[in-house]
């Protein structure tokens, strides 16, 4: 989507014109909701975690800023929403619990698109992916597979781009390690894909 | 596996969709709450009619206190 429709979008959107709501769930609603999957690897806390994504943005839509990124905010809303969920959540399942401890602890939840993989490559990548802990899983996700910049993956998390770039890297050494690719063969290509 | 299957394969790892029903229930939900806001629904608003006995009635009741008083001091 090029700026000048977004900023078009978000001037109607604040209108409350329903075909801007539209032409925005179209374009981002895949890419959010694979977010929320990896992220909470259940199919059913990612539809509801996304249902209130797009509720929260009709609800902000008449307060949305002129400049606004659809994209980011978008982001930042289902992560923050994720971690609300997370906390939530954390009596009653400690698997939940990992974005907000304080170690890094490897999940033991597999991942849905394990099972969907079309490829061996495909589905012991996301089986490595599900394993991150969850800090660094979003911030892979964020970077690796959604393309966003670190410092605006930091800016999602709301984390600093230095602990950002701290994600990234101990994610990589992780990767590295869990998918079992040699450390001269892996580290130039996965530091070209996660600086 | 090489550094550029591994690249690729990573960039391009698939989206999930939302199954039918859930992107349904959303478009419905977030279209009702669109329409709310064109045309949100009149409050409720007692009509001059409906005001006019009670207040007559408070300051009915007003009037008799301060007869009330005003006679105890006569």
């Amino acid at each position: 989507m090029d700026r000048e429709t977004e900023l078009s979008l978000v001037e109607r959107l604040r209108d409350g014109d329903t075909a801007a709501f539209d032409a925005v769930h179209a374009e981002f609603n895949a890419r959010v909701f694979s977010f929320l999957l990896r992220l909470s690897r259940r199919r059913d806390v990612a539809e509801d975690l996304l249902e209130e994504t797009w509720l929260r943005l009709v609800r902000h839509s008449a307060r949305l800023r002129a400049d606004t990124q659809f994209e980011r905010w978008l982001f930042t809303v289902a992560r923050n929403l994720y971690v609300s969920y997370c906390r939530s959540r954390f009596i009653e399942d400690s698997s939940a619990a990992d974005l907000l401890s304080l170690w890094p602890c490897p999940s033991e939840i597999p991942s849905p698109f394990e099972a969907t993989a079309a490829t061996e490559l495909e589905r012991r990548i996301e089986a490595a992916l599900a394993r991150l802990p969850a800090r660094m899983r979003e911030a892979v996700i964020l970077v690796g597979i959604e393309g966003f910049q670190p410092s605006e993956a930091a800016a999602i998390c709301g984390v600093t781009p230095e602990a950002m770039r701290q994600r990234l890297s101990r994610a990589r050494s992780m990767l590295e390690s869990t998918l079992d690719v040699g450390a001269r063969s892996t580290r130039p290509l996965l530091t070209e894909v996660i600086p | 596996m090489t550094d550029d299957v591994l690249l690729r394969s990573l960039a391009r790892l698939p989206r999930a969709r939302p199954d039918e029903d859930c992107d349904r229930r959303i478009l419905r939900r977030c279209h009702a709450a669109l329409a709310r806001r064109q045309h949100p629904a009149p409050t409720e608003r007692r009509g001059a009619g409906e005001l006019l006995p009670a207040a007559a009635s408070i300051v009915g009741l007003v009037v008799l206190y301060f007869a009330d008083v005003i006679r105890l001091y006569r």
